[in-house]
């Protein structure tokens, strides 16, 4: 079945690219998106069974999957009024099928990454992940972009590399010499027969090589680089999608590694990258006065802390998962309505955006929201994640971490809370007053405030079919 | 044996070369190089792998991407590895170290695994690592593109070591990830050198917080 989606997938992004005019994109969009919304039908009905020899529809995977498809709809919706703003009449048709067939291709490739279950697929899927947004963050053809370009690709082939060697060593860690042993589930199967030398240098170099998509220590930079010029909708992906991707792909090796001896050593790394992310992001915010890289960097923090959760065992691993979850919500609604902030002010610059309540009430309300989801606060859903966390920091007696964590987070909170403030109410506001007070488009704000209410829904009333998910994907 | 030790050679080369040409022609060797170990130590494997790995080795990494860095370089006119002089004796001190390193490494892990080739796994570490100098110690954009190549080749050499045999569709992925990086990278350095005025690092350091 996602061989079938990738085929649909890829003649959709051709339809676009080969085209080349409006009625082709919109038509390969609405085509897509179907598909994908079937293959969600489809992996919910045959949840728990395999897809050919390299897929299989597991809790993990269509809980990422769901999360992408739902924010999907948006971003390929504000993608089409983004298109529509910067071109006027689509005049740049080439630029514009590109992009659209390129959104295409990394939504899709992402999709199959949830599924994957074999290592050498994965790698692939990753791989060409990285080609696709290549395509999207050089969009607007500036001297920012093209550098932003030459970093996410060449950091992004060092970790595939990285990742590559990875998968040579998990071969060695696994007494056998055939492509058969990269199976995921075959890992899993015989995670305790694996050579426990072989396998701590396999973890390593793939929680290493995927920082990159991850977006955490060491490679965080080059995603939040590419933040800072990408369009709006290609940041959402970024920040979501592509990071939980990263995420499954270390957690799917992380369940085996939890089998073996170097158990609490491999915690103890994701102890130590989560850490030292969150760190970054606190003193990282103080320097930047960008709202991208800002939320860029609170997107380290997250994943960061997704991977403390990792670190506390099983236990954690739920925490993790929803976590996640939740972020890509928040994030996402925060993102979209930074397209609003763009299209009023055409640069991202919080002092400069000053008086934002006064040009765009309702999407200062959206930005309010999304601050509040991102940092945790209550009505949040993040908040019930992170007392999870904390609560359990605290039961496993981890006292160091948990007031480290919580002191790091409280200066990304209070800095963070400082620019978004400066943005709605800064005290610009009276030389901003020239700024007209648009018309935003009705459907953009009704998705954002969706998305971010959906975050807070099921942070704190979680349906049931999602904890049945959420606990499966966490034993398998 | 002695196809091993002129790759290791030539990655002492490239080690302490100052010229990019030099960089290039080691790299056409390195492709040579490879695809008569691939020869010798893949001669079992299905036939169409082994194929598709003799055409990577021999067409794609001697021929087609050295041919495309020689004319990203003549186009930007790039002669040096670096806009600053690195001295001959550091870089030498830094290939030494990085061959002791190894080595040692190789012979250590050999004896924890017979599951590994230790000349193999050495030059193919060795490699890597040398890579990773050429972007760390230079700073034109090209010499970390031709690092970037160095690393890939050693991690050729550790598929070798292994013995593991990788599913076509992974070769076939891996082909297509040093094909479209160094083709992609290379316009990149192309329209760098038009924006920017030049092509070393430096010139990328627009964005920032």
């Amino acid at each position: 079945m996602i061989a079938l989606y990738l085929f649909i997938a890829l003649c959709c992004s051709a339809l676009a690219f080969g085209v080349k005019q409006r009625w082709a994109s919109v038509l390969a969009v609405l085509a897509f998106l179907s598909t994908q919304l079937g293959l969600n039908y489809y992996a919910w009905e045959h949840l728990n069974q395999n897809d050919s020899i390299y897929f299989s529809f597991d809790a993990l995977g269509f809980i990422f999957t769901s999360v992408l498809s739902i924010i999907s709809l948006p971003v390929f919706y504000n993608s089409y009024r983004m298109l529509e703003h910067q071109t006027g009449e689509w005049p740049d048709k080439r630029k514009a099928s590109l992009y659209t067939a390129a959104l295409i291709v990394l939504v899709a490739v992402l999709t199959s990454v949830y599924f994957a279950d074999n290592y050498g697929i994965l790698w692939v899927l990753i791989e060409v992940s990285t080609i696709a947004l290549a395509a999207l963050i050089y969009f607007y053809r500036t001297k920012l972009a093209l550098e932003a370009t030459w970093k996410y690709i060449f950091l992004s082939s060092i970790g595939i590399s990285l990742v590559l060697i990875s998968l040579l060593f998990l071969n060695v860690a696994m007494h056998r010499d055939s492509g058969a042993s990269l199976h995921i589930s075959a890992v899993l199967q015989n995670a305790k027969n694996l050579d426990p030398l072989w396998l701590k240098v396999a973890f390593a170099l793939m929680v290493t090589g995927l920082s990159t998509k991850m977006g955490v220590f060491p490679f965080h930079t080059v995603g939040i680089d590419a933040t800072m010029v990408a369009p709006h909708p290609v940041n959402v992906l970024m920040s979501t999608a592509l990071k939980n991707a990263g995420f499954v792909a270390v957690f799917r090796l992380y369940q085996a590694v939890m089998q073996t001896s170097i158990a609490d050593w491999a915690s103890h790394v994701l102890l130590l990258v989560g850490l030292i992310s969150i760190a970054l992001a606190a003193t990282q915010t103080q320097r930047t006065q960008n709202l991208n890289r800002m939320l860029g960097y609170s997107g380290l923090e997250h994943v960061g802390l997704a991977l403390v959760a990792l670190s506390l065992g099983p236990i954690g691993f739920y925490a993790a998962v929803f976590h996640l979850v939740l972020h890509s919500f928040a994030k996402a609604g925060l993102f979209l309505q930074m397209g609003q902030v763009n299209q009023i002010y055409d640069h991202h610059f919080p002092e400069k955006n000053a008086a934002y309540f006064h040009s765009n009430p309702i999407g200062s309300l959206v930005v309010l929201l999304g601050y509040i989801g991102i940092m945790a606060l209550p009505p949040s859903g993040l908040f019930s994640t992170e007392l999870m966390i904390f609560s359990q920091l605290a039961a496993q007696k981890q006292w160091w971490v948990l007031v480290l964590v919580l002191f790091l987070m409280t200066i990304v909170l209070l800095t963070l809370g400082r620019q978004v403030m400066n943005m709605l109410y800064g005290i610009k506001a009276q030389i901003k007053t020239d700024v007209a007070v648009v018309k935003v488009d009705a459907l953009e704000i009704i998705a954002q405030v969706t998305i971010l209410g959906l975050m807070i829904y099921i942070g704190f009333n979680p349906p049931i079919f999602l904890v049945d998910l959420l606990n499966q994907a966490c034993v398998r | 044996m002695l196809l091993l030790l002129a790759f290791g050679l030539t990655l002492v080369y490239m080690g302490i070369a100052d010229r990019v040409r030099r960089l290039i022609d080691m790299l056409i060797l390195q492709g040579v190089l490879l695809f008569g170990m691939a020869i010798v130590q893949l001669h079992h494997i299905e036939v169409l792998n082994l194929v598709f790995i003799l055409l990577e080795t021999l067409v794609v990494k001697a021929v087609v991407l050295p041919l495309f860095l020689l004319r990203v370089k003549k186009k930007n006119e790039i002669s040096r590895v670096s806009t600053t002089a690195v001295s001959g004796f550091s870089k030498g001190l830094w290939m030494a170290v990085i061959i002791a390193f190894s080595f040692t490494a190789g012979h250590l892990l050999h004896e924890s695994s017979d599951a590994i080739q230790a000349k193999y796994f050495s030059v193919g570490i060795a490699a890597i690592l040398t890579g990773i100098m050429l972007i760390v110690k230079h700073d034109k954009v090209l010499t970390h593109l031709m690092g970037y190549l160095v690393l890939e080749n050693g991690i050729f050499l550790l598929t070798l070591a292994v013995g593991g045999e990788m599913p076509i569709i992974v070769n076939g992925a891996i082909l297509l990830d040093i094909v479209l990086a160094v083709l992609v990278l290379g316009l990149i350095i192309n329209r760098l050198s038009t924006n920017f005025g030049g092509t070393a690092l430096s010139h990328l350091s627009e964005l920032k917080d």
